[in-house]
């Protein structure tokens, strides 16, 4: 639903816009696509740690979650071989839809930081297609592996990682 | 995460050996390697693909590039090297 409100962002009618509103609408179309991968993960996260905390306050929880740390925990999973504690968690590497889940989510949070603050990029209509489909893919490729245990794995890695780390 | 100039080119050699094995899907022309930072300062690889003028980047063209774009990318972190790939589109003139 998040991805599809991306699009939805997507302008539809380029010549009834100015450059600049296609421009603000394209910036606006990257960061939403990231925030759609972002919550998906982040909800399900609420949901396995605090299960029974009020849905009016799961916004709370969900700002644990730091975007920096999550990308430097996503690069953690993307290598054929895991490292420990990883690989005594789940095994000798993630699956192809986790490692998918990882991957767009650091090339889409690259890009919502250039969307949003870096007034150089000149996005276009193709990076714009091409990053709000990463997000599509993202977030299916979540919900093939929604509450398995190396989804949960990977979900309390990015709250838990500093204490796993003791484990190396 | 720190890199040397001898990593870096190394890393780059490698990236287009991977680049130039994989069968270049229909409507891209071109694909280079370019080295840089993320926005947290992270050194990273940028796989610059070149579009075809006449090329209509629509939804389901974008899905084949990003699996086309995910087998290299699969390739770059599969075999060991520091810098995370991210994807550039360009227009050929």
């Amino acid at each position: 639903m998040l991805v599809a409100r991306a699009w939805k962002d997507e302008p539809s009618h380029p010549r009834a816009f100015d450059d600049e509103v296609v421009a603000a609408n394209l910036r606006r179309a990257v960061s939403a696509a990231y925030y759609a991968l972002f919550h998906q993960i982040t909800m399900d996260a609420v949901g396995l740690i605090a299960p029974n905390v009020p849905a009016s306050t799961n916004h709370r929880i969900q700002r644990w979650f730091n975007h920096t740390e999550m990308k430097a925990i996503c690069v953690r999973f993307v290598p054929e071989k895991l490292e420990r504690p990883l690989r005594d968690l789940i095994g000798e590497s993630a699956s192809p839809d986790l490692q998918t889940v990882a991957r767009n989510f650091i090339q889409l949070q690259n890009a919502r930081h250039r969307a949003d603050y870096d007034l150089s990029y000149d996005l276009t209509w193709d990076d714009a297609y091409e990053l709000l489909e990463l997000a599509s893919e993202g977030v299916k490729a979540w919900q093939h592996i929604q509450g398995s245990a190396e989804a949960n794995v990977f979900i309390l890695s990015q709250l838990m990682w500093k204490n796993w780390e003791r484990e190396r | 995460m720190k890199t040397t100039e001898e990593q870096d080119l190394m890393e780059k050699a490698k990236a287009e050996q991977f680049v130039a094995e994989t069968p270049m899907m229909e409507g891209v022309e071109s694909v280079r390697v370019e080295l840089d930072e993320d926005h947290t300062g992270d050194p990273i690889l940028w796989l610059v693909f070149r579009l075809r003028p006449d090329l209509k980047f629509d939804r389901p063209i974008a899905r084949r590039f990003n699996e086309y774009a995910a087998v290299i990318q699969t390739k770059i972190l599969h075999s060991g090297l520091k810098r995370f790939p991210h994807t550039r589109l360009e227009r050929a003139a």
